[in-house]
């Protein structure tokens, strides 16, 4: 089967992967014993007035009904003269040129779900990155020394510290690098997104990259090392080293490269589960991604914010898995007529 | 809210209701009509003037059929509220513009609970910018007549406001700035402001840290407990068995261990035995409507036909009966504590947990929910606030009751009634502490406690009271910038930090 032909076909099962997630999505947010007009309004809001509310949020139309017009209307085109601020047809959109992203309304922000969101994916994406970055690093390097140093005080040391980051919840290593670092220390602040600056973001993003970025190098430094033992055994490795390529050589170029193929599977999905939000952590430290407002959304039973993180979510783990395909395909053709 | 926005009236330190964009106001046509005085030289966040059109502008503004407000209901005493949120009236006819300083609100008869739900937050006037109709837009850009003006929203992270120098007493606010910070957990909270990076928690503890804070020799002094405007209990319908006798519904008010739950909830609520709750007039601190005594709720379970042996254990009403808690932690708490009061009196309870959808749903219907879970928190500083929906005739439909007792008497609808529209404030709250007693003698509920709001400020925010009514209120508050700079013992992080950077001083070449 060709590259391509293998892309467009895990293209298609991406899309149809999403359209279940969301629609189960919207499904299940509605069949949930709670009102939406009753938690926009209070839970003390007379009847009469929760009522109001309801026919005024849509909710009084038949799902199928909400459903159809919400993806009628996901992405339109706001045609030239009409001036998307001052319209009411675009008021639930978040326009970028002429093109209108519409996932309806926030009930409790009373803002456009994907605005919401466009304010909140940023600070994940970075969250995202910085973890994964720190986690690869400390990760493939501590895995890559105890491998190679397999048996001395080295490996057992890397080995003991990836249970250890293994076993320990985020919650737990968060709160502790918060009140070590942060509150004891002072050398971070406590939480919160920052000012605004590169500096001020840069410090506020430390504690959080660092808590996901420990987590996740336990992983990547048992992977890394296990990968890297069974490879150094393989005859291809013994003759290059029996060759007289130097030990350094051998590990970088016939051992590690190999070895990143696993790894780089791991970091892509890694990074996509990142990006639909590292809800925990984002809470621990205020990080004001998109775990945060999906707890805030999930709290407050805002339907639509919901909808939108989820669809965020599985969008970023189908394109991230849908990469890592790609990314495979190339580095192990066999993989393609899979 | 309260910062940027301000009304014709608020509540003062007391509760009490006070003038504020209005110098004062006057009752004529028998207690029908309010005409109030503006002050002069009032103006807008945005440096426009402000007169009686723009507050008419707003209150048709915030009521119009398309604005979603969730306590639109509230203002239907007003003439032409009605027919203007049907749709059938361009205007609200009982809003009157007379002169630019001069408004008068025409009701459709006399209430006394007009000023305090006028002094709530939905009609007070908004900027010229925020136009004749609602727009979800306007939040971002949010401009009012109150004390501060919005410098930065960022949604979920921080509301920024800065003093507005147009404000009308003059030298307020004292403050420059203040920034609010939403989504902190409050773990963090706590060690922001032990860190001196927060100027105050206003109730959002967890329960070791209000625990660290009340203990504490330092902070203990600027820590504040006041009981919330709020009455919580178990109530009992009394249309099914066997709540359908008064004198069971008595037996379980009396059976509630109240100097037990005293201990168990302290420093998080303060028991009560009656309706009015502290902080709303009409409260009377000397009223005890419902007190412990299991023996005689024994005696009058037993004159009720439940006899009950507690030696043997034998004896009591036959039938488990249901306790519908709802969700969270504090409701079934509540409802194991009542389990174990009236097992002392041969009544058997079960505790159900559901959503909060589904108890709304089941304890607003008549004759489905037997008992259960009482909650009212107060929506106006009002002893009607306390008694019409949750004790009268009015809370009670097929769906959706407010009154979950389904308890009513002629008598007690026709004593709120006229309470409801006395213009004399004594007779007024007299009629209240009245309609108190005779709630707590028919014993729809069994009244438990009030909660406490906790609040912790630092030592250097200065002219800092909480309110009654309000949260956070901070117009005669201000920063000592002395006590500051001294801070004080709780500050651990900054010496540590001073020690590491004298060492990493001494260290580097």
């Amino acid at each position: 089967m060709s590259l391509l032909r293998h892309l467009a076909r895990r293209l298609a099962w991406s899309v149809f992967v999403v359209f279940v997630v969301t629609t189960a999505t919207f499904a299940l947010n509605r069949a949930l014993p709670s009102d939406p007009a009753r938690m926009v309004s209070g839970p003390q809001a007379r009847p009469a007035d929760v009522a109001k509310i309801r026919v005024q949020l849509g909710l009084d139309r038949p799902l199928a009904v909400q459903y159809a017009i919400f993806l009628q209307r996901i992405v339109r085109f706001v045609p030239r003269g009409v001036d998307p601020k001052k319209d009411p047809e675009f008021s639930s959109c978040w326009v970028k040129g002429r093109v209108c992203v519409d996932l309806g309304k926030s009930y409790q922000l009373r803002r456009p779900v994907a605005a919401v969101i466009a304010d909140h994916l940023p600070h994940t994406v970075v969250l995202a990155l910085a973890a994964t970055t720190l986690s690869v690093i400390l990760g493939v390097g501590a895995g890559v020394v105890a491998a190679l140093r397999r048996n001395t005080w080295l490996d057992a040391t890397a080995v003991g510290l990836a249970l250890l980051g293994i076993s320990a919840p985020t919650f737990l290593l968060g709160v502790l690098l918060q009140y070590v670092l942060a509150y004891k220390l002072d050398l971070l602040p406590l939480s919160g997104g920052g000012d605004g600056t590169l500096r001020d973001g840069a410090l506020h993003l430390a504690l959080p990259a660092l808590t996901l970025g420990i987590f996740g190098a336990a992983y990547y430094t048992r992977l890394a090392r296990d990968e890297i033992l069974g490879l150094l055994r393989l005859d291809h490795v013994r003759t290059a080293r029996a060759k007289g390529l130097s030990r350094a050589r051998v590990v970088v170029v016939h051992v590690l490269r190999n070895a990143l193929v696993p790894i780089v599977t791991v970091i892509g999905l890694d990074l996509g589960a990142l990006l639909g939000g590292a809800v925990i952590t984002e809470q621990i430290f205020s990080w004001p991604g998109i775990g945060t407002l999906t707890v805030r959304a999930m709290h407050d039973r805002d339907g639509p914010v919901i909808v939108g993180t989820v669809l965020v979510a599985a969008t970023s783990v189908v394109l991230a898995s849908l990469v890592v395909d790609v990314l495979y395909a190339f580095l192990d053709p066999r993989t393609r007529s899979r | 809210m309260n910062l940027l926005f301000a009304g014709l009236v608020d509540y003062g330190p007391s509760g009490e209701i006070v003038p504020d964009l209005a110098e004062r106001w006057e009752l004529f046509d028998g207690g029908k009509a309010y005409r109030f005085f503006l002050r002069t030289g009032l103006t807008f966040h945005d440096g426009s003037p402000l007169d009686a059109t723009d507050l008419q502008r707003s209150i048709e503004r915030t009521l119009a059929p398309a604005t979603p407000c969730p306590v639109a209901s509230f203002y239907e005493p007003i003439e032409g509220v009605t027919a203007y949120r049907a749709g059938k009236a361009k205007a609200i006819s009982g809003v009157v513009v007379e002169s630019p300083h001069v408004l008068v609100i025409r009701l459709q008869k006399p209430d006394a609970t007009f000023l305090p739900i006028l002094a709530l937050s939905p009609l007070r006037p908004v900027c010229k910018s925020g136009g004749r109709a609602y727009d979800d837009q306007f939040q971002q850009k949010a401009c009012g007549a109150g004390p501060f003006r919005l410098t930065e929203w960022l949604p979920g992270q921080r509301i920024r406001v800065e003093r507005f120098p147009g404000w009308h007493e003059p030298g307020k606010p004292y403050l420059d700035a203040i920034e609010l910070s939403e989504n902190v957990s409050r773990v963090t909270q706590r060690l922001m402001v032990e860190r001196g990076e927060l100027d105050g928690i206003f109730n959002e503890f967890e329960r070791p840290g209000a625990i660290h804070f009340r203990t504490h020799p330092e902070w203990s002094k600027y820590f504040t407990e006041m009981p919330s405007p709020d009455v919580y209990g178990e109530f009992m319908n009394v249309h099914m068995a066997p709540f359908d006798d008064v004198r069971v519904r008595r037996a379980v008010a009396m059976a509630v261990d109240r100097p037990h739950l005293a201990k168990y909830y302290e420093g998080w609520a303060r028991v009560t035995d009656h309706v009015i709750p502290p902080g709303i007039p009409g409260y009377d601190p000397g009223f005890h409507g419902q007190k412990t005594d299991v023996q005689a709720a024994r005696a009058l379970m037993a004159e009720a036909g439940y006899a009950y042996d507690p030696k043997t254990g034998k004896g009591g009403y036959p039938q488990t009966i249901t306790y519908w808690a709802g969700p969270g932690e504090t409701a079934i708490r509540a409802g194991t504590l009542l389990q174990y009061d009236l097992s002392h009196i041969g009544l058997r309870i079960e505790i159900k947990e559901t959503s909060f959808a589904q108890f709304l749903a089941v304890v607003g219907r008549p004759k489905e929910a037997r008992m259960g879970y009482g909650a009212w928190l107060m929506d106006y500083a009002d002893p009607s606030d306390f008694f019409e929906p949750t004790f009268s005739s009015a809370g009670i439909a097929p769906e959706e009751s407010q009154n979950w007792a389904f308890y009513s008497t002629p008598e007690l609808d026709a004593l709120l009634a006229r309470a409801h529209g006395e213009i004399d404030q004594e007779k007024r709250l007299a009629m209240y502490r009245e309609a108190d007693r005779i709630v707590c003698d028919d014993a729809p509920w069994a009244f438990a406690y009030n909660t406490m709001r906790i609040e912790l400020v630092q030592p250097w925010l200065r002219g800092y009271k909480p309110h009654p009514v309000w949260n956070r209120v901070f117009r005669n508050a201000w920063i000592d910038p002395a006590a500051r700079e001294v801070g004080h013992a709780g500050l651990v992080g900054h010496k540590v930090k001073r020690a590491l950077g004298s060492l990493l001083g001494r260290l580097a070449p």
